[in-house]
């Protein structure tokens, strides 16, 4: 069970940090929105979508040590993306919801769990 | 890049061969690696496919070796050894698996006079020699992983296997030269744009995936690097035993004298062996039984816990006893790695290509990357014929319709045919009567002709009518499989609920998905012909002046 | 002497695949004859990036193009590098 919520923090932070990357890219914003993102928010979107990305690497270390821990951060990062252009190809807004939601969940449960 | 684009004169011929080597690389060996790329990903989960095609069998995981006493150890060697010093008094080689948690019985493996290996299965209490009435006899998981590495096809299947593995590198790297604008497309995919779309799926299934597809090409051929690279060995060595002695650290393997001589107790050598590692043993091999040169080689139980966390594992420890005076010849110390950092590297690849750290997570995550590399693989021979749909290329002259439609009907029977012929060896497995002899050659030889049956299908239908056929057969018959399941052995998914058996449980959810898929597919697939039914009357007629 | 478009296309896959083949045979020796690490270790180091270096090769045949040009500097790198390869294993093993 452990090992099963690890993961699935793990996937989640990545998808979060994969999607804010993307919508960093002005081609796949307008998919979503009209708008365009003004550079600063466009700077912070790319800083807090690593540093997501970063976070992500802590449940999958904490569970399966450095080593394989890294494996399979990567493996999860290539997961995470393929999610992430499969869903926001057809379903752009809820791609876009379902990341803030990861993002929010997957952040919360860290501290949780870190603070346990 | 930098040297070769220097020998062009033009950075744009450079490009245009790598496009060239990778369009028709790819196309050539696009279907025999998806049949490699398509096996190997459901291989992943050979151990449940194997539980789920054996359903008179325990379950797995319910039988666990770390409970079994020495006695019974002992016991369950004993049965084997009397079965073998029956069945084949002079081989090339015994091996006595105990009952483990994939499979409760005692395995015992064989050579016979022919030098083919032969197999059977023990009931681990009573003995006795397990027959197709009490378990189906079934080639399990086995089929995909074989098919994966060899095609079934021994020696000349691995180095079929070796051939097109090299393809799909030289086809990563051409792809990644010819790629123009790798970041800046990373997340695109735009649907329903004809042409655009296939070369994005295309684009985004590689680039996504790329590190995973490198990593699982060159560790594939790692795996094999002694039998593909042998050169190094040959000019460095006089026999390759001598080299496969100081790798493993071990003394050299005997060959055989002809000498007769009488087997030493097979048990002993077992408890001799457990005595020295001071741990419970797996498994017992003998080379070469009743030769004077024969010798034993026992082998720790594997624990699991004990390699959390590695990728390069620690040895079970290991027992290598002569196995006619009962003296000892090696002993390899448990929980430790004692070879050199150059193994240790070829062991860590071995590791990454089997998938077998990590548990599910990892096996649920090349099973998804696998996907997307059969996806990689499938959008790259479609995108070939959809582009040249669109306007004839006229590679071939006269002939150019002619190639082009057989490498249509390559391209279906290789991509839906070989699916519909996967999902068909598992009804295989529930349909064939269970007294068939030789049940599990019986699997294999159906399984291809099912696969042989869809190119013949592809070649008699029009090519569109052909693909949305062979979908819809791969939908039903996913979609019906744990009918089938419950029909003919009573078990099924609330069944396998309430017994916790996930492993059936995921399998069938599994396939029930790519059922729903194969049904979304085919819809996707017949809108979009209903909108191009005009196109179609322009479909293979070449253009004479696009030459 | 010209060959036909087939003809060259077939001499260049040739090319790649079994002078491919032999010239990274001859970086494997090489290779394995220079690292400064046991016979067996150097071995194995050589043999596990001979797959990288095929790939090399193998690319490098398809940007030449020409088949002729692909077949001489091959042939040449393979005896020099795999004579060398072998002199060293000699000499110093």
């Amino acid at each position: 069970m452990n090992m099963l919520l690890m993961m699935l923090l793990g996937t989640a932070l990545c998808y979060a940090g994969m999607a804010g990357l993307s919508l960093a890219m002005p081609r796949n914003y307008s998919q979503l929105n009209a708008a365009k993102l003004s550079a600063r928010n466009n700077f912070v979107l790319r800083v807090a979508s690593i540093a997501l990305l970063i976070v992500s690497l802590w449940p999958v270390i904490s569970m399966w040590g450095v080593v394989v821990g890294i494996v399979i951060w990567l493996g999860l990062l290539s997961v995470a993306a393929v999610m992430w252009v499969s869903l926001l190809a057809y379903w752009p807004r809820l791609a876009t919801a379902k990341a803030l939601g990861l993002s929010v969940v997957g952040l919360a449960s860290c501290v949780v769990l870190w603070l346990c | 890049m930098k040297q070769a684009t220097a020998v062009n004169n033009e950075p744009g011929r450079f490009r245009q061969a790598m496009a060239w080597l990778h369009t028709w690389g790819g196309l050539v060996a696009s279907w025999a690696l998806f049949a490699i790329f398509l096996t190997g990903t459901i291989g992943v989960f050979d151990d449940d496919i194997t539980h789920w095609m054996n359903p008179e069998r325990a379950m797995v995981g319910e039988f666990d070796p770390q409970t079994n006493t020495q006695q019974q150890r002992l016991d369950a060697v004993t049965k084997g050894e009397a079965y073998l010093r029956d069945i084949a008094p002079q081989s090339h080689l015994w091996r006595i698996r105990l009952p483990s948690e994939v499979d409760p019985a005692i395995g015992l493996t064989w050579e016979n006079e022919n030098e083919q290996f032969q197999q059977a299965r023990l009931h681990p209490v009573s003995g006795e020699l397990l027959t197709q009435k009490q378990e189906r006899e079934t080639q399990g998981g086995h089929h995909f992983v074989h098919m994966h590495f060899e095609f079934h096809a021994g020696t000349a299947g691995i180095w079929l296997v070796g051939f097109f593995t090299m393809i799909m590198l030289v086809a990563l790297v051409s792809g990644i030269i010819i790629h123009k604008r790798i970041f800046k497309d990373f997340f695109t995919f735009r649907p329903g744009k004809g042409q655009r779309s296939w070369l994005d799926a295309h684009n985004a299934s590689s680039v996504l995936s790329l590190p995973f597809q490198l990593m699982i090409a060159y560790t594939g051929l790692i795996v094999f690097v002694t039998v593909y690279m042998p050169v190094g060995v040959i000019a460095n060595y006089d026999h390759p035993r001598t080299f496969f002695a100081e790798v493993f650290n071990q003394p050299e393997h005997r060959p055989e004298t002809g000498i007769q001589a009488e087997v030493y107790p097979v048990t002993e050598l077992f408890e001799k062996a457990e005595a020295l590692m001071e741990k419970p043993a797996s498994f017992i091999s003998v080379e070469h039984p009743g030769d004077s040169s024969a010798v034993a080689k026992v082998f720790g139980l594997f624990e699991k816990e004990k390699n959390t966390g590695r990728l390069l594992f620690l040895s079970s420890g290991q027992v290598i006893l002569d196995a006619v005076t009962g003296e000892l010849l090696h002993i390899e110390a448990p929980d430790l790695f004692d070879k050199s950092n150059a193994f240790a590297a070829q062991r860590i690849m071995r590791t990454l290509h089997f998938a077998n750290f990590g548990g599910y997570t990892v096996r649920w995550i090349y099973f998804i990357l696998g996907m997307a590399g059969t996806i990689m693989m499938a959008t790259g021979a479609i995108l070939f014929m959809v582009k040249r749909r669109q306007r004839s290329l006229n590679e071939f002259g006269a002939q150019t319709p002619k190639v082009y439609r057989a490498i249509e009907v390559l391209n279906i029977s290789a991509i839906s045919g070989l699916m519909v012929a996967c999902i068909a060896f598992f009804w295989v497995n529930r349909l064939l009567p269970l007294e068939v002899a030789d049940r599990a050659g019986w699997e294999i030889k159906l399984f291809f002709f099912i696969w042989l049956g869809s190119l013949l299908h592809a070649a008699l239908r029009p090519a569109s009518r052909a693909w949305i056929e062979q979908l819809i057969g791969f939908a039903v018959l996913s979609l019906l499989l744990p009918i089938v399941n419950w029909l003919t052995t009573g078990q099924h998914l609330f069944h396998y609920f309430a017994r916790g058996d996930w492993s059936n449980v995921g399998f069938e959810l599994t396939i029930l998905l790519f059922g729903v898929l194969g049904v979304f597919t085919v819809k996707i697939l017949k809108r979009k012909q209903q909108k191009t039914i005009t196109e179609a009357n322009r479909v293979y007629k070449p253009e004479s002046e696009s030459a | 002497m010209t060959l036909s478009y087939p003809g060259r296309i077939f001499s260049l896959l040739l090319a790649a695949t079994f002078g491919g083949y032999l010239l990274t045979s001859a970086v494997v020796i090489l290779v394995a004859a220079i690292l400064p690490l046991s016979r067996a270790d150097a071995v194995i180091t050589s043999s596990l990036l001979s797959f990288a270096v095929y790939t090399a090769v193998i690319i490098w045949v398809f940007a030449v193009k020409d088949a002729k040009r692909a077949w001489t500097g091959m042939l040449s790198a393979t005896v020099i590098i795999g004579g060398t390869g072998l002199l060293l294993t000699e000499l110093l093993r």
